[in-house]
């Protein structure tokens, strides 16, 4: 139950759609979004697919509860290959399109192919149509957005679109839907651009229902709303200061991303940080941020709504930026931030924007740009490399113009929409990438979070920090307090954060519901909506499952154990203030307990034995 | 006496007078002052202090009311706060 039990499958080659009923064998050990589609592309694709040919292939997909009652409940998925890392992709975005997919009456849709010209997919519930995209086509995100909404003249269409830089190129292009919201890692949208598929406008008015106990499901979800609204974090912290309150916490603790990673503590933080966002500018007296903002049905609201000062040199000219829109996260924040050594936050929120408006994952082109920083510091790179741009630590200027030209895929902007991967090899500087399996790391320096080093450099779909977000145990004391320089412990934690952390990614919840819920309030609201088959255990169980079965597509892509490292910096590069002064991540004292709780073998490889006991 | 440098975060910042919210108010207390007399003295409420740092190390509840305080530490307190 709570499944439509729908698949849409469109093969973009015959330009065909077709219904299929969803594999529920399939549903009741991978649950659904993350879970579900990953075995549906593990069983379709070859590992070894070329991301960007037609042979791969893109899933959007929902989980049984998204578009239902729960708090939440908005969330889904794009799964695919990745082009940046080689890796499973799997990027969550929150929003509104998951419930309109579920209301249209459909679990996921199976994108095939690579359409002969560009087209958008036009659902409305159960009617698809692949209809030519040559007028948005090379279009923003918003633009496309726009257009659509007034070519079938309907407000209540929720879209997911690509911009201009997935169709430039760029590796780490993202799937925007609903304007400011993204499936942003790992490239997802650059993907969806080499199938000619420019966008997915949906409408549905079939309402979501198949609950399995009604009764028990609102008494569930009733009892799981209180427990958010009473909690600290997600009834208070996260709506009033968004993610971005960790920006001074986690600067305090020694763990901030700096200067592409040369330091773990950036000066300019404060000025960037949730707090500053709330104080009135000096120029107009408006604070940077205007409201919060919630996805569907969630009663947290971390959601950051924003403006720039008018008269500030990003923007000046062009006021169709004047209005509010997304704000910073801490991970844009950061990587945008600290990482290029910027303090600008005005800066920051346009630059914000552009990854909104064309769709960039802002880690990895905040990343990619710091990496470019260190080389033209260090003289690797020129001006004659950079059309002239003067690519120093600090310059917000020089931020605002090349996060332009990489949206645009000009000039050197299109080489840093490579990634910082492939930009710092063929600059002769690979050790300056901050990557692990080719992806950029999220806003939290191993070297003063000793676990994270551990989920970084184990985390299927590259450097991620949602994939086993142990900063929430070692920092922030959420279930438990654990010391965050001890080794001791975190391949226990790792594990445990990373295969909950995929039950509830395949559910339709958010994760960040986890800083209040624990499994006891999720299992019961899944189990009222799907059946009492699912308990903690289950979910936990399927998580785990899941776990195994990305990666073993990993490795039967030709990832092996050796690449679960941490780039050399991390490893030899002492931090050189904060508590964690003198410390490197201690991955070695991790990795092998971690294999061994996980069922591996010494080389990283799942067992025969540990993938019979998941049915994989 | 020692001289110690407190710093309010998130909501508990106002309670910090206007001129030293950003870099914080440095003061001298007596050496055996504890760090919920320090969050007393500045009617943040101790309930609801979650996260407590003196020089970027967590400070556990059980060391909340001893005297640990050094010179020239910093005292970061924050309520419970989370991100992503």
């Amino acid at each position: 139950m709570a499944w439509t039990r729908n698949v849409l499958r469109v093969n973009l080659t015959e330009l065909s759609c077709k219904k299929e009923p969803l594999n529920m064998e399939w549903a009741s050990q991978y649950l659904g979004q993350r879970g579900l589609a990953s075995k549906y592309l593990v069983e379709e694709i070859d590992p070894k697919v070329e991301p960007l040919s037609p042979d791969n292939i893109l899933i959007m997909a929902t989980g049984p509860l998204t578009g239902t009652m729960a708090s939440t409940a908005g969330r889904y998925s794009v799964i695919t290959k990745s082009p940046l890392t080689g890796a499973i992709a799997c990027s969550n975005s929150g929003g509104f399109i998951g419930m309109e997919f579920k209301n249209a009456g459909w679990d996921m849709i199976i994108f095939e192919g690579k359409a002969p010209y560009p087209v958008y997919l036009y659902l409305e519930n159960d009617q698809p149509e692949l209809l030519p995209a040559d007028e948005i086509w090379g279009k923003t995100a918003w633009a496309t957005d726009e257009w659509l909404h007034n070519q079938h003249q309907d407000p209540l269409l929720r879209i997911a679109t690509i911009g201009r830089s997935a169709e430039k190129g760029c590796l780490f292009a993202a799937v925007i839907n609903d304007l400011h919201r993204a499936a942003g890692r790992s490239g997802v949208g650059t993907v969806m651009a080499s199938k000619n598929l420019k966008a997915v406008a949906v409408r549905g008015t079939k309402g979501v229902g198949n609950i399995k106990d009604p009764a028990a499901f609102m008494k569930a979800v009733n009892e799981g709303k209180k427990v958010l609204a009473e909690n600290a974090v997600t009834g208070q912290g996260l709506p009033t200061y968004g993610t971005q309150v960790l920006m001074n916490v986690i600067n305090e603790v020694g763990a901030m991303p700096t200067r592409n990673m040369r330091e773990v503590q950036f000066e300019g933080a404060e000025k960037i940080s949730g707090e500053a966002m709330h104080e009135p500018r000096p120029t107009d007296g408006k604070p940077n941020l205007v409201t919060n903002a919630g996805c569907f049905a969630c009663t947290i609201a971390c959601g950051r709504i924003s403006t720039i000062d008018k008269g500030h040199f990003s923007i000046q000219h062009k006021p169709q930026y004047f209005g509010a829109s997304g704000g910073l996260e801490y991970e844009s924040a950061w990587a945008f931030g600290s990482d290029t050594g910027v303090d600008d936050l005005d800066a920051l929120t346009y630059v914000n924007f552009l990854c909104n408006e064309d769709g960039m994952d802002p880690i990895t082109l905040g990343s990619t740009i710091a990496a470019a920083m260190e080389m033209f510091e260090q003289g690797d790179l020129t001006l004659a490399d950079t059309g002239g741009l003067e690519l120093k630590f600090g310059s917000a200027k020089a931020l605002v113009e090349i996060v332009e030209l990489t949206a645009r895929g000009e000039g050197f902007g299109k080489e840093i929409g490579l990634g910082s991967k492939r930009l710092c090899e063929k600059y002769g500087r690979p050790e300056l990438s901050m990557t692990v399996k080719g992806q950029e790391f999220p806003a939290y320096d191993p070297r003063g979070i000793q676990g994270m080093g551990l989920a970084y450099a184990t985390s299927n779909r590259g450097a991620c920090h949602l994939r086993g977000y142990t900063v929430s145990s070692e920092i922030m004391g959420i279930p438990e307090k654990t010391d965050p320089l001890a080794t001791e412990g975190k391949a226990e934690l790792v594990k445990a954060f990373q295969d909950v952390t995929a039950a509830v990614d395949s559910s339709g919840l958010c994760v960040f519901s986890t800083f209040a819920w624990s499994m006891s309030d999720i299992a019961p609201q899944i189990a009222a909506a799907c059946g009492d088959e699912w308990t903690m255990d289950t979910l936990l169980e399927a998580g785990e499952r899941i776990w195994n079965l990305e990666r073993k597509f990993n490795m039967d892509a030709g990832l092996t154990g050796a690449d679960d490292t941490l780039p050399k910096r991390l490893l030899k590069e002492a931090a050189k203030t904060g508590p964690a002064a003198g410390r490197v991540n201690d991955l070695h004292k991790m990795l092998p307990e971690y294999y061994q709780l996980r069922g591996w073998s010494e080389e990283g490889i799942p067992t025969p034995e540990t993938l019979n006991r998941f049915g994989i | 006496m020692v001289r110690i440098t407190v710093k309010l975060f998130a909501g508990f910042r106002p309670l910090l007078p206007a001129e030293n919210r950003i870099e914080g108010i440095t003061i001298d207390v007596d050496d055996y002052i504890t760090p919920h007399q320090i969050l007393r003295q500045f009617k943040v409420p101790v309930e609801q202090a979650h996260l407590l740092l003196i020089n970027g190390v967590f400070i556990e509840p059980e060391r909340r009311n001893q005297a640990i305080f050094k010179n020239n530490d910093v005292f970061a307190v924050w309520p419970a706060v989370a991100g992503g």
